[in-house]
């Protein structure tokens, strides 16, 4: 279950949502089919047969929404304007909008997987991520697996606002186990070396227990904490470096995190 | 019926009328010169009007000089204001930690993707070399990484330091012969003189001036003299 803060628009108009899913990019977003979904990027639409339109971003605040609301704001107008014609619906787009208010924090819960939850064994995770290095190469399996621990980061940080690095280190820790990314440890290290955090994590999802590879493999782990830090102080002047890894012939893997000039 | 190339704005005067309407979009342009040419006045000119002219973040990626002094050296120079736009995050500038170039590409991708720059200048690639073993590793991030910039909505200029006085005398590297396009910053000596001048030398997909004009470093930053010839 996710909250999050949302903008919410009123057609003030029944809309006969069996009709609407018709049109190719809305699909119902729960089992029973009281809602329809537009995904514009990050942000989520949702649309309610009682004429209400909500768009938020899963788990995060109305600060992050209003950053991302632009950018959807070419999809929303188009659905809209499609439900009017189909159907025959007679209201002043412009107006709906310009009306538009924060809404209450919305609760939803759009789960389809009632008997899975969110539990996927670590060795498809594993599968899937060296397919990744044997298909697409190094440089972009990379690439890819630190963006999304990247994306991830800054979803999570903007929404936790932690006050200090410690609490930071201290949230990111508790995120990692629950997800069974891994179990981090926050090493007192050489501050010549790192100058921000010295971060061990043990049972990697992506590492532990594999062969020598001669790489460190942990990108979604080492995007995931420089897109954390990044967020905590604001700055994209911020280098993570993966120092050990199982991939590199260590039993934990290691990530020093150091601010630059910028 | 062949669609237009889109194109990019400098904001340079003089520059855009000799690309034809500007840089391609989505192109990765190399920008040469020797000591003193106006390198780095050129990228960060690109980046500052790219904001103030056209709204378009951008990012300066140094592999040598500090922001601060970036930002001493061309900003205040030209009464840019380099900092409230570094602070209001419309513009980063960057410095890759010493011979990473992972952290290149973090910071590369994560101010694209993340931070919806849209114009990106690479400072000095030359010095990219340093962060690999040998030439061929360096050869193999090069590709990719123009591969990457290549695949997003961003224009790049990628500075190099070549060193030559004429025209005559450019040594081309792996990097001329791989970007989209080159163009060339001469400091040449006529007269007792220190004249610096620009030419297009390569650009794919557009027309383009094949005329060496000179340019003044002016208050408002670098103006090409359209009407003299070299």
């Amino acid at each position: 279950m996710l909250k999050s803060e949302a903008m919410v628009y009123d057609l003030k108009h029944q809309l006969d949502l069996g009709k609407l899913s018709k049109l190719d990019y809305l699909d119902y977003a729960d089992e029973e089919k009281t809602v329809l979904e537009r995904r514009s990027d990050e942000v989520r639409i949702f649309f309610f047969s009682d004429g209400k339109i909500t768009a938020f971003v899963e788990g995060q605040g109305f600060d992050y929404l209003k950053e991302k609301i632009a950018s959807a704001a070419v999809d929303l107008v188009t659905a809209i304007e499609d439900i009017k014609r189909t159907l025959g619906l007679k209201f002043d787009t412009k107006e709906v909008l310009s009306l538009g208010s924060q809404g209450d924090i919305v609760d939803v819960d759009v789960s389809v997987r009632k008997t899975t939850k969110s539990s996927v064994d670590v060795s498809v995770l594993r599968n899937l991520h060296l397919a990744l290095y044997d298909i697409a190469g190094d440089f972009q399996a990379e690439r890819v697996a630190s963006q999304a621990g990247e994306l991830k980061a800054r979803e999570f940080v903007s929404s936790i606002k932690p006050d200090s690095k410690d609490e930071l280190i201290d949230v990111v820790a508790k995120r990692f186990k629950e997800e069974g990314i891994g179990i981090l440890e926050k090493i007192e290290g050489d501050q010549k070396i790192a100058k921000d955090a010295v971060l061990r994590i043990h049972e990697s999802a992506f590492a532990a227990g594999m062969p020598y590879v001669n790489r460190a493999v942990c990108n979604y782990i080492r995007g995931f904490l420089r897109g954390a830090f990044v967020k905590f102080k604001n700055s994209e002047a911020i280098s993570v470096n993966e120092t050990k890894c199982w991939g590199t012939g260590s039993t934990f893997c290691e990530f020093h995190v150091m601010s630059l000039g910028g | 019926m062949v669609k237009a190339l889109e194109k990019v704005l400098t904001g340079i005067e003089g520059l855009d009328e000799m690309l034809n309407g500007g840089l391609p979009r989505k192109h990765n342009v190399l920008v040469m010169g020797g000591p003193g040419s106006g390198k780095t006045m050129f990228g960060m000119q690109y980046l500052y009007n790219g904001f103030i002219k056209h709204g378009q973040k951008g990012a300066y990626l140094s592999l040598e000089e500090t922001p601060e002094r970036l930002i001493q050296d061309t900003g205040q120079a030209f009464g840019w204001n380099l900092k409230e736009l570094v602070e209001n995050q419309d513009l980063f500038i960057l410095k890759m930690e010493k011979f990473n170039f992972q952290n290149l590409m973090d910071m590369m991708q994560s101010t694209i993707l993340q931070q919806n720059v849209k114009r990106i200048v690479i400072d000095p690639l030359s010095l990219m070399h340093m962060c690999f073993k040998n030439e061929t590793e360096f050869r193999v991030g090069l590709f990719n990484m123009l591969e990457f910039l290549g695949q997003q909505d961003v224009t790049t200029l990628l500075i190099a330091e070549r060193s030559f006085s004429e025209r005559g005398g450019i040594e081309f590297g792996l990097e001329e012969f791989i970007t989209d396009g080159v163009i060339v910053l001469y400091n040449f000596t006529r007269k007792n003189e220190r004249i610096r001048a620009l030419e297009i030398l390569k650009m794919r997909g557009t027309d383009h001036s094949k005329n060496i004009y000179p340019f003044h470093i002016t208050p408002e930053g670098i103006v090409l003299l359209q009407e003299e010839l070299l």
